[in-house]
């Protein structure tokens, strides 16, 4: 039995070690050397561990170790790399794949403008009157009949095709092919019989009875199997579907757009040979500038044609400091982050400290419901609270603050909880304080509970009053506890991204930008809305930027927690 | 004992605090049981219960327009029905129409008995008007009496001459027939101890009052009135004069502007060329020459007995552009010009025969026409300029003298109000007074009418509208009037009680449209179901060959619902459906509630039937996030009971930078990485698609992420189990393993437990990755969709939102409150929530 487990382990060691590998060596190909690095770093680990007795205590960290690397330590690694990139909308792939695309792509090819479409008829198998997509076309070049096959994946990255081929071959060297009926009119043959499948007509243009079937062409044929698809073959060249002039869905010969050339250039002293992409059609080379490939027309305008990821250095730090329209707004956040954090500290603390100090008397009845009643705001999810006091509360026409409170209680005008940045951090506040005072309250009802009785006996008998035993005994006893705990709640605030995003989503927007900056908005929603919001598209390259700024400062507030907490000597023992 | 025992003020204090912390919180229950539209409602809490809103969430029922909806799918064999077989879609249709049926005759029923109901009522008020009638004549009288009692309070008489002040204010100018002065005949009877019944009469009446008006306030309202209506005047002037001098000022400026940039260059080059002149005529008394040449000079003659004048002049106006750079330009043209001249006329005879002289000339002759047409052009232009100056000073001069009246006039009119002040103090009682009597009149008079009310036709309902419409603006202008805070009580009180006439207006007026409007629409869509039963199959045919077809009476029916029924009835049957829910407790005759809550019910239950509702996936949603939650809770609860156990109980290389490692990175948030986790998932997604973006796995897996704090926990928990327990079981030859999985993991159960639900607690609520990760609204998480619920067009749509938001926290605060003792030992170890 024992030996039966150890085979299947070993076995299962075995599927294992190859499919990192695999993983291993699939990644760096694909370009991310990060991600493959990493993976060989856990692989070796983990066989080191395995296999050597001494690093028994590791084997149990194994899952841990994995997780880890994977989800923290190399996202660590990644935000730090994309911050010094432009990746983003426009600059997804790499260089490589950008130029294979320029060569390959489908979308890069044109139309020769004297061509005349290539007319075609498409045939399908049917099962029983319903058409299916197993289908062959018949195209008519120059006169002569060729049958085209269904179009099989040639390039594809994952589950994306980029580029499919069809084979294409002259109709009389084709065994087992029947015509019916025996024509050389395209619009004349009806069925095609081929070994034992029939295929019926399905769809041509130029036959105005197949036009029943020309959704079902459109949508699971055209765009399924032929919007990536190219027909080549020796004496036709490449014929590829397009939209016609006239809005149907026609066949034309197609040429590359691009192709590769090569020129010798002087790079100092010595003669360099250099790549370039030269547009067939106009002959001039393609230029290349910040991470992306341009084309000139005959006007000599620059048009976009594919970007990559490239290394920019430090522009993106740079920016933050340099671009006025920029440095502006991110300086307003980044003090506004501060404020939010300490505000939120202090408001929370103190409400929940009168609390705990109304609490904290164990002669007051019924003080453990009221106790369970002031959790409630903690035990509902912030994200609902958040929700509701936006929804419910704060809604500029119709919240109950606006129509009950100030309007039919106080008599008083609407606030602008949303538009005005005053009051939209005023609101981001006070349901920040809702939210958090309870956790404050526990956790200073605990530090009290903790205060010997006799202290306050003596003191009493001193002759202190009511406040400077406040001040001079329970205070100094809770802060010694509770320090750390306010450091830890500043560092969570510092990036409470709920609910800053779902109460004002970061606004109201503050003026003469170009990112998507708010009043309202702290760091970590400000990156988020730079990589996932941006008007302009996504920004991933800049929000890293910001990322590493964050991972920075939080270290920061971390090290002064572990101070305060003595969790350095602690883990020392 | 220091402490003394908490006094009431505490528990008052404490339960304030806790209504008011609480308050979102019932809130949401309130307003996820409230029937009607809670954002538009100027009530915060409704007593009108329903439970549709989770009803809507958790059983969405196949109500009449998704009944078409799905009809039509089911005839194109389109979504989730692409590979059913005919017999399949037959059936189904069948069973479409059956239901479709059914709600049509519920629909029906329920409208039958709310024309019951509404029956009822109209007859049980039509027979008991003399109760809503002796109600109201009660609740008039009330107010008039309160009204009176102020009249009475207020000291003053109708006989008082300030009265007839104030009253021949308010009557001036009012024709004899007008309701004002009906209100007040019977005073001005009083007063003169006359009757008035004719125009003459109150024409002699009035002169009286105008000679106690006059005597009273002298010629100083008078006065005042003319000071006004010549300020008036007098600003008109000056507007008017101010608009002529700024027209001046702006063309001389451009006149100015326009010679700079026409002559400038021209004067320059002119006295370059003049300047040579000069250099010349210095050089001919100096030369010498054997020859004679006769020239003939008549030419600089003429020129400079033209020019000559014209520069004097141009000189003496320099003055006017002063500051500008075409005044030294100028100044200098003429200055050059002039001593030209000047040396031009010393010349004697003899000179005039040199050679040079001959030069002069002809170089002088060259530019002379270029500097004639110059001066003349600029004499002439300056000459214009100095006359518009001269009328811009006078100009100016007429609009500070009118400024200064005015400064007059407006101190004589703030003396002339001082003077009056004291008189309209005095005065604002006796308007109160007139206001009062007004009130009262209108009063009686309204009494009148109701006495003569016998019935409750809508005629009557009209006029009890209208009697709540002048009640209603007493009410609302009470500052104005002298109605004390007792009389204004009394009168919204009043106001309160007879609401419901008003309410029952528009209540019987809306459903007369109602009653109009909905039963050809149920017709209709009765009619175009049948013809959609009968051809259907037909259709169906077609169809399953391919062919795109879609059936007219479904376009019909769907037309009819869309244009048809939500709009014109839906706002009709909203309005009768809310009003009767207000008369429910307004109504005075308990009676009636009864019937108004049946007609509430019902027709709320047929706009359930028949308004179209937005789809949303909201089990779906629940599913998902307790499928993700639950998921990412036992692995992650696992790995960490598994890596915790080395860190607790054995020593290695490591360790300590380990444990470190772990309480560091569990102070970043996962949301910091969320570029590198969308990148490495987008990437994943293309080679292990259940990995990717946009898929429940990629979700799971990005959460996987978060053990660095579970661990950390569960290693604290370990350190207080005896290695004891071990040591004794190796002793008894289990290996290491052995003793960490049957024996510590028992004995750590209750914090795995702990772990896995604090980690199924905040995978629950954690919103941005899943936000990030999660596109297709189908694979949303509970917390994504909620937020869906929030805003675009389910904004104000309150109460499915706080419905879905109860849903989701009910489990939440639950588990929350039980598991308190854990959470809270475990969280000031380290970790945050607030």
């Amino acid at each position: 039995m024992k030996f039966f487990l150890k085979i299947i382990g070993w076995f299962f060691l075995l599927i294992f070690n190859a499919f990192l590998f695999w993983s291993v060596v699939f990644l760096f190909s694909h370009g991310l050397k990060g991600l493959s690095t990493v993976l060989l770093i856990t692989l070796l680990m983990i066989d080191f561990f395995i296999f050597n007795r001494k690093a028994y205590p590791y084997r149990y960290l194994i899952p841990a170790l994995f997780f880890l690397f994977v989800l923290v330590l190399y996202p660590i690694y990644f935000t730090i790399k994309t911050a010094f990139t432009n990746y983003g909308t426009g600059h997804l792939i790499t260089k490589e794949e950008a130029l294979y695309r320029i060569l390959t792509d489908p979308n890069f090819t044109y139309i020769k403008d004297e061509e005349k479409p290539v007319s075609y008829a498409v045939f399908c198998v049917y099962d029983g009157i319903k058409p299916t997509d197993d289908f062959l076309i018949l195209f008519k070049v120059d006169g002569k009949l060729y049958i085209g096959f269904k179009p099989l994946p040639k390039e594809r990255r994952g589950t994306e095709i980029l580029l499919s081929e069809g084979k294409l071959s002259v109709i009389e060297g084709i065994e087992h092919l029947q015509i019916v009926p025996e024509s050389k009119d395209l619009n004349e043959i009806r069925v095609i019989k081929l070994r034992d499948k029939v295929y019926k007509l399905l769809y041509s243009p130029d036959i105005p009875e197949t036009m029943k079937f020309s959704a079902f062409f459109k949508t699971a044929i055209g765009q399924k199997h032929l919007s990536k698809a190219e027909y080549v073959h020796s004496d036709t060249g490449t014929i590829a579907l397009r939209i016609a002039r006239d809005g149907k869905w026609r066949f034309f010969r197609v040429e590359r757009l691009y192709r590769l050339s090569y020129v010798e250039e002087m790079v100092g002293n010595k003669l360099k040979t250099r790549m370039i992409v030269v547009n067939n059609r106009t002959g001039r080379r393609l230029i290349e500038e910040d991470g992306a490939f341009y084309d000139i027309d005959d006007e000599g305008n620059k048009h976009f044609v594919i970007g990559y990821i490239d290394y920019v250095g430090t522009r993106n730090f740079e920016r933050i400091v340099k671009d006025p329209k920029i440095a502006g707004p991110f300086l307003k956040i980044f003090v506004w982050n501060f404020i939010w954090a300490s505000l939120s500290v202090v408001l929370t603390f103190t409400v929940g400290l009168g609390f705990a100090l109304i609490l904290n008397d164990r002669y007051l009845r019924g003080r453990v419901i009221y106790r369970t009643l002031l959790i409630i705001p903690w035990a509902v999810p912030a994200f609902i609270s958040v929700l509701v006091w936006r929804n419910g509360m704060f809604n500029e026409t119709y919240g109950v603050i606006n129509k009950f409170l100030l309007g039919k209680i106080l008599g008083l005008g609407p606030i602008k909880w949303f538009n005005d940045p005053f009051w939209a951090k005023f609101a981001c506040l006070t349901v920040n304080t809702w939210l958090g005072f309870p956790y404050m309250m526990t956790v200073s009802l605990g530090a009290l509970q903790s205060i010997p009785d006799e202290l306050y006996e003596v003191a009493s008998i001193d002759g202190a009053n009511r406040w400077q035993r406040f001040w001079r005994i329970t205070f100094p006893l809770i802060m010694t506890t509770v320090a750390p705990l306010l450091v830890g709640s500043f560092a969570f605030n510092f990036n409470n991204f709920v609910n800053i995003y779902l109460l004002t989503q970061g606004g109201p927007p503050i003026p003469n930008t170009t990112t998507p900056a708010g009043a309202t908005d702290i760091l970590i929603s400000y990156t988020y809305k730079l990589a996932f919001e941006g008007a302009r598209g996504q920004d991933f390259g800049f929000a890293s930027a910001i990322s590493v700024i964050i991972f920075f400062l939080v270290a920061g507030i971390s090290f002064v927690n572990f101070k305060i907490s003595g969790t350095f000597e602690e883990v020392r023992r | 004992m220091i402490r003394r025992r908490p006094k009431a003020a505490t528990h008052v204090f404490l339960i304030f605090m806790v209504s008011i912390i609480l308050f979102p919180i019932v809130w949401v229950v309130g307003t996820s049981l409230r029937r009607d539209e809670a954002a538009f409602s100027s009530k915060l809490f409704s007593s009108r219960l329903t439970l549709q809103h989770y009803r809507d969430l958790l059983k969405p029922e196949k109500n009449i327009p998704a009944l078409v909806q799905d009809l039509q799918n089911l005839l194109s064999f389109s979504g989730r029905y692409e590979n059913l077989s005919i017999e399949e879609i037959n059936g189904k249709i069948v069973e479409d129409i059956e239901m479709f049926k059914h709600y049509m005759k519920e629909s029906e029923e329920r409208f039958e008995t709310v024309l019951d109901s509404y029956n009822k009522i109209a007859s049980f008020l039509s027979e008991n008007w003399e109760t809503i009638k002796e109600d109201v004549l009660k609740h008039l009288s009330d107010v008039k009496e309160s009204f009176e009692r102020d009249a009475k309070s207020l000291g003053v008489s109708v006989e008082d001459d300030l009265y007839k002040v104030v009253l021949y204010e308010r009557i001036t100018g009012q024709r004899f027939s007008s309701k004002v002065v009906k209100y007040h005949l019977e005073e001005l009877s009083e007063i003169f101890g006359k009757k008035i019944s004719n125009e003459k009469d109150f024409y002699e009446v009035l002169a009286e009052l105008k000679r106690v008006y006059e005597s009273f306030y002298g010629a100083l309202k008078e006065e005042l009135k003319n000071l006004s209506e010549f300020l008036v005047k007098l600003e008109r002037d000056i507007d008017k004069e101010e608009n002529v001098y700024q027209d001046l000022e702006m063309k001389i400026l451009s006149t100015i502007e326009n010679t700079k940039v026409a002559y400038v260059p021209e004067m320059r080059s002119l006295k370059t060329t003049l300047e040579n002149l000069l250099k010349i005529l210095e050089e001919i008394p100096k030369s010498s020459s054997n020859f004679e040449v006769v020239v003939d000079d008549s030419s600089l003659m003429d020129s400079l007995k033209e020019i000559s004048p014209r520069v004097e002049r141009l000189k003496s106006h320099l003055g006017l552009f002063e500051g500008m750079s075409l005044e030294d330009t100028l100044k200098d043209l003429l200055e050059t010009t002039e001593s030209v001249l000047q040396r031009a006329k010393k010349l004697s005879t003899a000179d005039k025969k040199k050679p040079l002289f001959s030069d002069f000339i002809v170089i002088y002759d060259d530019i002379s026409k270029d500097l004639t047409r110059l001066f003349r052009d600029l004499d002439e232009m300056v000459t214009d300029l100095s006359q518009k100056l001269e009328k811009l000073k006078a100009l100016e001069n007429r609009r500070k003298n009118l400024i200064r009246k005015k400064e007059e006039i407006l101190k004589k009119i703030t003396m002339l109000e001082k003077r009056l002040r004291p008189f309209e103090n005095e005065l604002s009682v006796y308007r109160k007074m007139l206001i009062l009597n007004e009130y009262i009149r209108l009063l009686e008079s309204k009494i009148a009418s109701v006495n003569k009310i016998s019935g409750f036709s809508s005629k009557d309902i009209l006029k009890y509208d209208l009697l709540l419409k002048s009640l209603r603006s007493m009410s609302s202008n009470s500052s104005d009037s002298g109605l004390s805070k007792r009389s204004l009580t009394i009168l919204n009180k009043v106001l309160n009680r007879m609401k419901w006439i008003s309410d029952y207006k528009s209540f019987y007026k809306s459903f007369d449209r109602l009653k109009e409007k909905l039963p050809p629409v149920f017709e209709k869509v009765r009619y175009l179901l049948g013809d959609f039963e009968r051809y259907y199959p037909f259709l169906l045919k077609l169809s399953s060959e391919g062919v795109f077809v879609s059936s007219v009476s479904l376009n019909e029916l769907y037309n009819v619902i869309r244009a048809e029924y939500i709009g014109p009835v839906s706002g009709d049957l909203g309005i009768v459906s809310r009003k009767s829910g207000d008369l429910i407790d307004e109504i005075p005759f308990k009676s009636l509630k009864k019937e108004f809550k049946r007609i509430d019910g019902n027709l709320f239950r047929i706009n359930q039937i028949w308004q179209q509702k937005t789809k949303h996936y909201f089990l779906r949603w629940v599913l998902n996030s307790v499928v993700v939650s639950g998921l990412v809770a036992i692995i992650t609860t696992f790995v960490c009971a598994l890596g915790a156990y080395p860190f607790s109980r054995m020593r290695f290389w490591g360790r300590r930078y380990g444990i470190m490692a772990l309480l560091l990175i569990q102070m970043f948030p996962a949301i910091m990485y969320m570029v590198a986790l969308y990148g490495l998932l987008s990437f994943l997604g293309k080679y292990i698609p259940w990995l990717g973006l946009d898929t429940i796995g990629g979700l799971i897996f990005v959460y996987l992420g978060n053990i660095a704090f579970n661990m950390y926990l569960i290693k604290g928990f370990y350190d207080t189990i005896p290695d004891s327990l071990e040591e004794a079981a190796m002793m008894d030859g289990a290996t290491r393993f052995q003793t960490f999985w049957q024996i510590v993991i028992p004995l750590a159960k209750p914090i795995l437990a702990v772990v896995v639900i604090l980690t199924f607690m905040g995978t629950f609520n954690e919103f941005v990755l899943a936000k990030i990760i999660l596109q297709d609204a189908k694979n949303y998480t509970y917390a994504v969709g909620l937020w869906t619920f929030s805003v675009g067009p389910y904004e104000t749509q309150w109460g499915i939102f706080t419905a879905a938001a109860l849903v989701g926290m009910t489990p939440m605060v639950i588990l929350f409150l039980s598991l308190q003792r854990f959470l809270i030992s475990g969280l000031t170890k380290g970790s945050v929530k607030g």
